[in-house]
């Protein structure tokens, strides 16, 4: 094996940290579409993700924000109905999730907002990453499709409305809010690292 | 019509079997105390064609059943009807509706005791059972019809299409505060009448025109978007009133086929009305809330986009009107 130790060291560390899937959707008792729909606003880490992009690309004014939305919501439909239609329980380590929740949030806290194409890509990233895991979850579900079209839609609504909220800010010269926010998502981002590495109490 | 807008309106129709046009038609269980601890059981299951839903009330396992199942088709539901004794009266006991979980049904279950007290409970698949409880409150009973109202609209995917649309025909605040508010008074108005039993209408028939109504508004959206102009894009509010009454007709069938007794029309009618504005009122905010989000974010549609919701409204309501007609022949 030519791998290098770091090489060695991240696949150990990524193989360690790899959840079996076991995500599922929440039940709202109206119908496979709501279920999906509320998954992303009663899932802490889908939506703090969200938030975090959404504050990120804000800082890039309406541009940015489009950007991000676009591959965001685009990516995050794909993924989930490929994760459901490929059968296999897919899930993203914990760890990756909250390292770009902190990657996120930090990037934010020092007013590092990328370029529109690079928001872009980071929301594809994102979307791809957590579609993924939804696809499992939708698989679980009645009505996979409508779960699906729910997940999408709960996933667009709440992007839509805080990348808006934070383009609205920006305009009106309050991006140092956006720069709080960003920092406060860091910090829950480096709890949820710390809850992994700590493993289950007791 | 282009033959990308036949496109669009064939894959519409494509997918529109997965929007299922809206039927509420919960079961129905009353036990209706009689005599101490001796109860009278009626079982009302949703049935089409001679065929009924494979749900069946399982009672607690010290009841004693004193008369024998008797049951019959009455119109589109398969009643039954049985006498049963239980010595501590039922409070505590489980009742539970097996083949629920396998079903999109609601159950209403009531329960009537001697002292006048009721409880009445909404079970769904995914809570198919209801422990019985001492007297419930009024502001219990009222909680339960809210609840119903609220799931009743937002399940409604014929309803929330009609008030999409009217939402894409409306211009300026004014006229859309005027528009939703036809709706919200001809609906309401049209419920009463039919909860109280003045205008009676086949839920099939009511269906159907429910269905027209939505694909009515397909070709005003495309008349409106060409900048031409109609009664309806100039008064939207007259069509809201106009068809607002035949959704108030919806929402009644699925009301009054729950069979409930006069004493508590007043307050199920009023709980059901208020669940029902609740929820289209949560549906016009998001919506709003969304158009002035992407308006913030400066997304401009191209001509073929803005035309989209046109025709997902009429394909869709064409969809319907096709399957109400059926249905009606």
């Amino acid at each position: 094996m030519k791998h290098g130790p770091r090489a060695l060291l991240a696949t150990a560390a990524c193989s360690s940290l790899a959840p079996t899937a076991s995500a599922h959707l929440v039940s709202t008792e109206l119908g496979p579409f709501y279920d999906g729909a509320a998954h992303p606003l009663v899932t802490p880490e889908d939506l703090l993700v969200i938030l975090a992009l959404a504050t990120l690309a804000a800082l890039r004014g309406a541009e940015g924000g489009r950007r991000a939305l676009v591959g965001l919501c685009a990516a995050w439909t794909v993924a989930t109905a490929a994760s459901f239609a490929w059968g296999a329980p897919l899930s993203a380590p914990p760890l990756l999730v909250a390292g770009l929740l902190v990657a996120l949030g930090l990037a934010c806290a020092v007013n590092r907002a990328p370029s529109p194409r690079v928001l872009l890509a980071l929301g594809i990233a994102v979307g791809v990453l957590h579609g993924l895991e939804n696809g499992s979850a939708a698989r679980a579900a009645d009505g996979v499709w409508l779960s699906t079209l729910g997940i999408a839609s709960g996933v667009f609504v709440v992007a839509t409305l805080t990348t808006a909220c934070g383009v609205h800010l920006e305009r009106r010269g309050a991006a140092i809010a956006l720069r709080v926010a960003g920092s406060w998502l860091a910090a829950i981002g480096l709890l949820f690292a710390g809850w992994q590495l700590a493993g289950p109490a007791g | 019509m282009t033959p990308r807008n036949v496109l669009i309106t064939l894959l519409v129709l494509l997918f529109a079997p997965l929007a299922r046009a809206h039927e509420l038609r919960p079961a129905y269980l009353v036990l209706r105390e009689t005599t101490e601890n001796h109860f009278d059981g009626s079982w009302k299951v949703p049935a089409r064609d001679n065929r009924r839903l494979g749900l069946y009330v399982r009672l607690p396992d010290d009841c004693v059943v004193v008369r024998e199942l008797s049951g019959a088709f009455v119109d589109d539901a398969y009643v039954e009807r049985w006498s049963f004794t239980h010595p501590a009266g039922l409070v505590d006991a489980t009742i539970r509706i097996d083949g629920l979980r396998e079903t999109l049904t609601d159950v209403l279950v009531r329960i009537e005791r001697l002292d006048g007290s009721t409880q009445v409970e909404r079970l769904s698949p995914e809570r198919p059972e209801v422990v019985v409880r001492g007297a419930l409150t009024k502001l219990q009973v009222a909680g339960t019809y809210t609840d119903l109202g609220v799931r009743h609209i937002l399940g409604g995917v014929d309803h929330l299409l009609f008030v999409l649309g009217l939402l894409f025909l409306v211009r300026g605040r004014a006229m859309l505060f005027k528009t939703i508010t036809a709706f919200t008074v001809a609906h309401s108005i049209a419920l009463a009448i039919a909860t109280f039993g003045y205008v009676n209408v086949p839920p099939a028939l009511v269906n159907t025109l429910v269905a027209l109504s939505i694909l009515f508004l397909g070709p005003e959206l495309v008349r409106e978007q060409r900048g031409e102009t109609s009664l309806t894009i100039e008064r939207p509010w007259l069509v809201a009133f106009a068809f607002g009454l035949l959704h108030g007709l919806g929402f009644a069938s699925g009301l009054t086929q729950l069979g409930l007794p006069h004493s508590e029309v007043p307050l199920a009618l009023l709980s059901f009305n208020v669940g029902v504005e609740l929820g289209q009122l949560g549906f016009v905010a998001v919506l709003l809330a969304l158009g002035v989000a992407l308006g913030e974010l400066q997304v401009r549609f191209g001509p073929r986009m803005r035309r989209l919701p046109a025709y997902v409204v009429g394909s869709l309501g064409a969809f319907w009107l096709c399957v109400g007609l059926s249905a009606l022949i």
